[in-house]
């Protein structure tokens, strides 16, 4: 029974009759690097690394890293010690320059074993890249993907109020950035102000962004970067292992928890589970509650892999879903009431608001479903093939607290606006490994998708067709300093709107090339410089060429252009970096010239009948106008970091960052653009406390955020209030890794505004109508099983 | 190798099929008012009816409106109807107000014209709705109107209009003779 299970399951998961070779090649030449961490992400400084067979091996540094060069293309023993642990040995198939993650597991029954995960060559990036570990991301608690995102430099968010984060990525957002969740893109309703990426952080093993243009391996909408939501690699060993991870935080008396188990079954099969839930009542600013902002969400994952001779299957499912309160009074029947609301201090009923779980309307539902196959085999013995079949089905509905005449009804059956998206998509490619100094992958990548707005008219429906091929080669000898990376790309897109009685839509075509070159110069050890250029583009969506009404989150009238071009994107990375015991320095200067670039502007034209400019009679009353237009616009900015070890166990963090964005048609700047910030952590770290003791390592940290007031601001579009006075912030932290019940558990306590200081965000949207959020205390407990 | 795309074809189409089916029904759209009817009757019993319509609410077009012409010194009973023309049949919207009396408050403001307007319905707290009206007419003048609709008003405030969300503001040009 049980065999007919995995033998059903073989078929369902592809386990197609693909035979290849696996001959070995005799190019000794092979790099492996690689870090060798514990199971709870922690670097395993000074670990030894001993290739048996060839009876040679290295140290690894501070962080757990090691190189070991001169490999050929075959099978190795690996033997690996640590002061803190016995000695472990694994094989592993050394298939040209490859990167590896050593796990040791900590639980005394799993001592024996290692997880080598992820052989999978992994170039040094030539776009900018920065990541944010497992412990960052579970230290946020139950804070949401744009929140968690914002302690990378250069990245920010468009709020709608604390709840609604869209990532933003150096003044670019929504359609303009990717979301990449484990391999693939996600497909959902970015274009909304108000519509967050649908990912739950607590899921993700690790994110980073890669910022700047980077059209050839992500395609269409890859402009301002990418953020990467990726797992942890799955076991490789035989056994199990887990967490469960608790939170809880003061402002919004909310929590969250989270579990994950994992393991290897048999032979050829590695499993994960994955679950996370989360619920918070209403937020406060220091001086009143914000009604109506709860929220709340689960999310569960599942992989399966299938390690076959040849090939490895793997199926992934996740599902996400959330319901979010918004704000009282803060959708508006026309500008009167929005400008009442404006003018207030603080919102209408701030003073009787109690504190409340419910969710009332307004409200958001969403929820978002992937499923994915993955198939991947060496092909002969010069590369590697990787096939995603992928399937997404994104689901937004939104409630009004207001309906004409009728009252609202209190259940959330029946959605004043809905959108329903699913997505299908197949992409293919292949890497090859390192032939005379070349090394690169190409691939081809389609998808359908259909567009369907089941309630409310805010657009149309419709259907896209992508097809794109991309081909990437990077130059490297060693032991020469300079790598040299090209690519280029074709994209194709076709739109097809549905028609209706009033008005037929033609079929839209987009073809886009776009391409990319840069390079590594390796200056000293310790030293490197990377300068790119690269392309990327995106075709207009279709609520800005068709959309027609008034948006009642901010008492408007836009109107779309069905006779907008695709928006281009030139972008110029300049970035040095210097890496030494002491001292981490990054700075990084870009340029992003976007042509065509899609905004909305007040209308100026003179309406006769109405003997009025700019604005629109509807029975709601007058309405400013505004079009879709094209520009050209230049994003050009610096961010720097620098990480100081001072003394021992004390650390100093310092960040820059600041955007000039300009409307070049318009010569002036360019609204909603993030403003100039400046960050500073100090650091207390303890990791060499005795063994046997209780506490095993802790930390203290403070951390002081000042955000300048916005004064780059567009002199012909007056906003609705002035922008908002810089502030300073001040965050504070303190963690310790113990062992409860002879587990190790991660205690982490958080507190978000210390001082409880009024403030107002510019980017954020509900800076209009209420103050930010004021302290927030959150205490998060780790525990691995 | 043939075999094994044929079966990756097959999984894409099982996939598209499983997606495509999952989706939600078409839900019903929120009414929209495209027209205000206003009745003004006369002592003799004489009535003249004007209106204010914008039959593509989503449109830039300007609305079409009458001119209230009234006679000076005179007293009439107003009534109000709202529409939606942009249906087939045109649909009376009129009855959702007189269903939810208490939720609802027209408000009236005339402007430079020489008129005042007294709401003669009450709802369920004896408060006004607007729905019927009296219009007390004085000398000549030439001003306007403007109509509010208050949704969820807080009628005991001393300033209702500036209490719950609008779901009309129309304005009518007054000529009195």
């Amino acid at each position: 029974m049980v065999r007919n299970g995995i033998m059903s399951c073989l078929l369902l998961f592809g386990y197609l009759p693909v035979s290849a070779q696996t001959a070995v090649a005799q190019d000794c030449n092979h790099t492996l690097t690689g870090v060798i961490m514990d199971n709870e992400n922690h670097p395993m400084p000074f670990a030894n690394v001993y290739v048996v067979e060839l009876q040679r091996g290295t140290v690894a540094d501070e962080k757990g890293r090691f190189t070991l060069e001169n490999l050929c293309n075959k099978s190795y023993t690996f033997t690996l010690t640590h002061i803190e642990c016995q000695h472990k040995t694994q094989g592993l198939v050394i298939d040209g320059d490859m990167e590896t993650l050593f796990v040791l597991q900590h639980r005394p029954q799993l001592l024996q074993s290692v997880v080598v995960t992820g052989a999978k060559r992994v170039l040094e990036s030539i776009q900018i890249r920065s990541e944010l570990s497992a412990t960052e991301l579970l230290s946020g608690g139950t804070a949401n993907l744009g929140e968690m995102l914002k302690q990378i430099n250069g990245v920010t968010a468009l709020n709608t109020g604390a709840t609604i984060s869209k990532p933003m990525i150096r003044g670019l957002t929504g359609d303009r950035v990717l979301v990449i969740q484990n391999g693939i893109r996600q497909e959902s309703q970015a274009w909304g102000m108000d519509h967050a990426p649908e990912i739950d952080p607590l899921s993700a093993g690790k994110m980073a962004v890669v910022k700047g243009a980077n059209g050839v391996k992500y395609g269409s909408g890859a402009m301002g970067g990418v953020i990467l939501v990726e797992p942890n690699p799955l076991r490789d060993s035989m056994g199990m292992n887990g967490f469960v991870f608790l939170s809880g935080q003061s402002n919004g008396r909310g929590g969250s928890i989270a579990g994950m188990l994992e393991g290897k079954l048999h032979e050829n099969w590695s499993w994960r589970v994955q679950t996370s839930a989360q619920k918070s009542g209403y937020l406060n600013t220091p001086t009143y509650f914000l009604q109506n902002s709860g929220v709340e969400g689960w999310n569960g994952a599942l992989t399966l892999r299938h390690k076959g001779r040849i090939i490895t299957s793997e199926f992934f499912y996740n599902h996400f879903y959330t319901k979010i309160g918004i704000l009282k009074g803060s959708h508006f029947g026309n500008i009167e009431d929005l400008e009442r609301a404006i003018a207030a201090a603080r919102p209408a009923n701030a003073d009787s608001t109690q504190f409340a779980y419910a969710i009332q309307k307004p409200a958001q539902m969403v929820s978002h479903d992937l499923a994915k196959l993955n198939w991947s085999f060496p092909t002969q013995n010069i590369g590697k093939m990787n096939i995603a079949l992928s399937g997404q089905y994104n689901l937004r509905q939104e409630f009004d607290a207001h309906r004409l005449f009728g009252s609202v009804s209190k259940d959330f059956n029946q959605a004043d606006a809905g959108f329903e998206l699913p997505t299908v998509a197949l992409k293919a490619d292949w890497e090859h490994r390192t032939i005379r100094n070349y090394q690169g992958s190409m691939g081809v990548e389609s998808s359908f998708q259909r567009n369907r707005a089941f309630a409310g008219n805010l657009i149309p429906d419709y259907r896209s067709y992508k097809l794109g091929a991309f081909w990437t080669e990077r130059y490297k000898k060693k032991p020469q300093p300079l790598e040299v990376e090209a690519g280029i790309r074709y994209d194709f897109q076709q739109t097809q709107v549905d028609n209706t009685k009033q008005i037929e839509y033609p079929t839209l075509n987009f073809h886009n090339i776009s391409t990319s070159v840069g390079g590594i110069y390796h200056v000293l050890d310790n030293l490197k410089v990377t300068a790119n250029l690269s392309t990327a583009w995106r075709a207009p969506n279709v609520n800005e060429l068709y959309s027609k009404g008034v948006h009642h989150g901010t008492a408007s009238y836009e109107l779309g252009n069905p006779n907008l071009k695709s928006e281009k994107a030139l972008n110029a990375d300049f970035n040095l970096e210097y890496v030494s015991q002491r001292v981490q320095f990054q700075v990084n200067i870009f340029r992003n010239l976007v042509s065509n670039y899609i905004y909305v502007e007040p209308d100026t034209h003179f309406n006769a009948q109405l003997q009025r400019r700019g604005i629109v009679v509807t029975i709601r009353g007058v309405f400013p106008k505004f079009d879709y237009q094209q520009t050209d616009a230049t994003l050009t900015g610096i961010d720097a970091s620098l990480n100081w070890k001072v003394v021992n166990h004390v650390s100093c963090k310092l960040k820059y960052s600041t955007l000039y964005a300009k409307n070049v048609k318009q010569n002036e700047y360019l609204p909603l653009m993030p403003p100039t910030k400046v960050e500073n952590e100090w650091r207390y770290e303890e990791t060499g406390v005795q063994q046997g003791k209780k506490v095993q390592k802790w930390h203290s940290a403070i951390h002081f955020i000042k955000v300048f007031e916005q004064e780059r601001l567009p002199l012909s579009i007056a906003d609705f209030k002035a922008a908002p006075e810089g502030y300073v912030r001040i965050d504070a932290s303190a963690g310790a890794e113990c062992r409860l019940f002879g587990k190790v558990t991660e205690v982490n306590l958080t507190v978000n505004n210390l001082a409880n200081t009024v403030y107002r965000d510019y980017l954020d949207r509900f800076r209009y109508f209420t103050d930010a959020t004021g302290r927030n205390v959150g205490i998060h407990l780790k525990t691995f099983l | 190798m043939k075999k094994a795309i044929l079966k990756l074809y097959i999984y894409f189409l099982f996939f598209t099929i499983v997606l495509i089916s999952a989706c939600k029904d078409k839900q019903l759209e929120q009414e929209v008012v495209t027209t205000i009817q206003l009745k003004l009757t006369d002592a003799a019993g004489v009535a003249k009816t004007f209106s204010w319509e914008k039959k593509d609410p989503n449109g830039t077009a300007a609305p079409i409106v009458d001119t209230i012409k009234m006679v000076a010194n005179k007293v009439y009973t107003g009534e109000l109807t709202l529409l939606n023309a942009a249906v087939s049949p045109i649909s009376d919207l009129t009855q959702e107000i007189r269903d939810k009396k208490a939720d609802h408050l027209f408000v009236f403001k005339p402007s430079a014209a020489n008129v005042s307007i007294k709401i003669t319905d009450l709802d369920a707290n004896l408060k006004p709705v607007g729905l019927a009206t009296t219009w007390t007419v004085q000398s000549a003048s030439n001003g306007s109107i403007n109509i509010l609709l208050k949704h969820l008003p807080d009628k005991t405030a001393t300033n209702p209009e500036t209490t719950g969300a609008t779901d009309i503001d129309a304005i009518f040009p007054i000529k009195i003779q």
